[in-house]
């Protein structure tokens, strides 16, 4: 078991628990730790990856920052491959390598963890190899051992794990955070085996559930992320939660629930522009009986703002500026996109300018508020 | 006091009917007031605002977000002009821009800055897009049968007016095929399920078309981001505008938004359902929404009586077998008998539906310990079409050359899909 952190908190009382694993040795593929010995028949192209272990340590101790009166965090268990987790002042420890089997026992313990309290909130974070078939698989450090005949015995079947998790754990709001490609691989369409579910259950009675899935890419494609740093839906998910996931103040704090941080995180995934790299997207799939505070924060928070003029054909001709009245306004000048800017929240006044016709200057006020709002300027 | 109107800005054809959420918050970043209204001009906010600046913000079921500040401090009313960062080529294609997930506009495509990336891919994965061409079917008790749709008024058969509208291309590069489809609501009950099959090079996507009084389907070049990924993308609308938004939310995952539209419409979906279920789509739609946010006690009885009145729609016995596993003792024998009856009948019209169905099979197979010969050929046929859907689809959407047969191009035994029966697509 590697609780990495406990805040001490009495098991019945109401909670955050998470669970963390980030794949980056896979043992048995080209480049794992125990590939020279012991390769995998048939790797399906796939290597040793770099970012998922630094991806869960930086999810992990992200995670140890929630702020959430309803649900303070209370455990946060960690499961990698390699097996060595470090803290947020650097302090290294070993943790369960991240095996089909260490993988199966953390879940169902932080299945019955969290069990404990029906207001409590699970969150679930994989980062690693991942495929979509009829189901959603996620695979363990040990996948294509070759010392295991039935390769689907160390697969993870994610949708079904989930379903049944969902039945199984009394707990009402669970979020799932799936970090890994949604790829359909011709060889595993070949594959007549059927991956494994990390908990079984003999409940069948669906109860209400908050229970969002957010997925580092579309159905069908390849997650991101640069070499040896945090994924991009990590990054993501580290911003959305510290700046811009929030949907409004209360009591003079910004709160962080559910669905605010699934609309941010949508919205931020398609702006992160990176070289090199498709257009990267997070999908929000699952269900949703009701919204649940996970975080809040006090003082600023973020804007992920859009100024656009119509028309959009204006936009090369345009001098735009953000002025809140206190710093130097923000400029741009003449380009063909719509400016995507991060901004504080609060009020501003956003104009465009032309040296010359047809289109005519235009200015107004405008409150931004998180986690995004686009403003359009029209300038015929 | 004053008074919010909320106005959307651009032009609508009868997405205008559409439910969308608005929030309004103040200057403090509180969000003091939230209503569900119609995409028409002048909906009305029924609330009194305090003098001040307000945000308002609506969510599109595209995923995107229209906002606009207006100022109350000193006027009784003001009026905040909602505009979508995407906006729709025309009129006519307003429920494909602002009901679904937008469609990347070639305008804005042009603009990126990883653009020449695309293109770049875009070669590597289809050197040139072959120009597409469409088949239609029906599935029911004889198995799958080819429709032929022809452009017109047609005399008899299931349709009182069919476009096949390519002009579309002059407004929008990336448009390929605008196909309109009219029916009424006799007819559609005979159309039963109703598919497009959309073919281009060793690509054939089979899209499901929910019958509706008017279906329309939009057809758009989609760049591929590996061999698996068909050079277009099959965009369906169907039935009532505001059940399209639902459906619009719930495939983005935008819960919160589903739930605020749905509890407008949802009065009138459950007066409809017990009604006679005078619309099968609608009350399928109804259904899926009821069981996603968890209104398990607004389904009462009805779903039985979608399951068992409207014969054709496999979504029917779906809903009800997991209305049933909602109840706190579920009778498994009719989730069971549900869950067949569904195969039986073919594929769900709904990706939800497809969903559910695959995960109920596994469940009861699991629970039976692969004991149930039926269960097994059930979950088997139905995790073939699981296996190739896509996903992100609202409407079931799956690759196969034959529709009996889902399979990926790649694992086909012809090299090429066969040519379609309607229009060639001008490239």
């Amino acid at each position: 078991m590697s609780v990495v952190f406990n805040a001490g908190l009495g098991a019945a009382s109401r909670q955050t628990h998470a669970l963390v694993i980030g794949v980056a040795d896979y043992l048995h593929l080209p480049g794992g730790s125990q590939y020279a010995k012991a390769p995998a028949k048939n790797t399906f192209g796939l290597p040793r990856l770099d970012s998922p272990h630094v991806s869960a340590v930086s999810v992990a101790n992200l995670l140890r920052t929630l702020s959430n009166k309803q649900a303070p965090i209370g455990t946060i268990e960690v499961v990698l491959s390699p097996e060595i987790y470090a803290d947020p002042q650097g302090q290294q420890c070993a943790v369960d390598l991240a095996t089909m089997n260490n993988i199966t026992n953390a879940f169902v313990a932080w299945s019955q963890r969290a069990s404990a309290n029906p207001d409590n909130v699970a969150i679930f974070f994989f980062c690693g190899h991942g495929f979509e078939k009829e189901v959603m698989i996620l695979l363990p450090a040990d996948f294509g051992n070759p010392l295991v005949a039935n390769i689907a015995l160390n697969m993870i079947d994610f949708t079904t794990s989930r379903y049944n998790n969902l039945l199984e754990c009394e707990v009402k709001t669970q979020l799932f955070l799936v970090d890994a490609c949604r790829e359909n691989p011709i060889d595993l369409m070949k594959l007549n085996v059927n991956p494994t579910a990390l908990i079984s259950t003999l409940k069948s009675r669906m109860p209400p559930r908050d229970s969002p899935v957010l997925q580092s890419t579309n159905s069908g494609m390849k997650a991101h992320g640069a070499p040896g740093q945090p994924s991009y839906f990590s990054q993501a998910l580290a911003d959305c939660f510290q700046k811009f996931g929030s949907r409004g103040q209360n009591g003079g704090v910004w709160e962080v629930n559910t669905g605010s941080l699934s609309t941010a995180m949508k919205h931020y995934m398609l702006r992160m522009k990176v070289p090199g790299v498709p257009p990267l997207s997070c999908d929000a799939t699952g269900q949703s009986n009701f919204d649940s505070l996970l975080h809040s924060f006090a003082g600023q928070a973020y804007v992920m703002s859009l100024i656009d003029c119509d028309p959009q054909a204006a936009l090369s001709a345009a001098l735009l500026s953000v002025d809140d009245g206190v710093k130097a306004p923000e400029l741009r000048q003449g380009k063909p996109d719509p400016w995507e800017l991060d901004l504080p929240a609060g009020q501003y006044d956003v104009s465009a300018t032309f040296s010359a016709p047809p289109y005519h200057n235009k200015s107004f006020k405008q409150l931004m508020q998180p986690p995004h709002t686009p403003c359009t300027l029209d300038v015929q | 006091m004053a008074r919010i109107t909320v106005q959307f800005f651009h032009l609508l054809d009868d997405s205008h009917l559409a439910l969308i959420p608005v929030e309004v918050s103040n200057d403090r970043g509180n969000i003091i007031y939230r209503q569900a209204v119609p995409l028409s001009t002048n909906a009305s906010l029924d609330y009194d605002f305090e003098p001040g600046s307000y945000l308002v913000r609506g969510s599109l079921p595209s995923g995107e977000i229209a906002a606009c500040t207006v100022d109350l401090t000193n006027t009784p009313s003001a009026v905040a002009m909602l505009r979508s960062p995407t906006r729709s080529p025309r009129e006519s294609l307003s429920w494909a821009y602002y009901l679904q997930r937008a469609p990347l506009r070639s305008a804005a495509k042009a603009g990126q800055s990883s653009a020449q990336e695309l293109l770049e891919l875009n070669l590597k994965f289809s050197a040139r897009p072959i120009p597409p061409v469409t088949n239609f079917w029906q599935h029911g008790a004889a198995g799958w049968t080819q429709l032929p749709v022809t452009q017109g008024v047609p005399h008899g058969g299931f349709f009182t007016y069919v476009n096949y509208d390519s002009s579309v291309q002059a407004q929008e590069p990336d448009a390929m095929l605008f196909i309109e489809l009219n029916s009424d609501l006799s007819l559609q009950y005979f159309l039963g399920q109703f598919w497009i099959q959309v073919v281009s090079g060793v690509h054939s996507q089979f899209v499901a078309v929910p019958p509706a009084q008017k279906m329309r389907i939009y057809i758009v070049n989609n760049e591929p981001k590996n061999e698996l990924d068909p050079p277009f993308r099959v965009i369906v609308g169907s039935g009532d505008p505001t059940m399209q938004s639902l459906v619009g939310f719930l495939a983005s995952g935008d819960f919160d938004s589903a739930r605020s539209v749905g509890d407008q419409w949802l009065t009138v979906a459950e007066k409809m359902l017990h009604d006679k279920l005078i619309d099968g789509v609608a009350a399928a739609v109804a259904g899926y929404f009821l069981l996603r946010v968890g209104e398990h006690s607004r389904l009462h009885d009805w779903t039985r009586n979608l399951a068992d009145w409207i014969g054709w729609l496999p979504d029917g016995p779906v809903i009800r077998a997991f209305h049933v596993l909602s109840e706190k003792d579920p009778d498994m024998k009719e989730v069971r008998q549900r869950l067949l009856q569904a195969v039986e009948r073919g594929i769900p019209l709904y990706t939800e539906g497809l969903r559910m169905l695959f995960d109920g099979l596994n469940m009861l197979n699991t629970h039976a310990g692969g004991d149930d010969p039926l269960l097994q050929q059930a979950l088997q046929n139905v995790r073939s079409y699981a296996a190739t859907a896509r996903w992100n689809s609202p409407v079931t959407s799956f690759a196969a050359i034959e529709p009996s047969h889902p399979q990926l191009p790649e694992l086909a035994t012809t090299a090429y899909a066969p040519a379609g029966s309607a229009v060639r697509v001008p490239a």
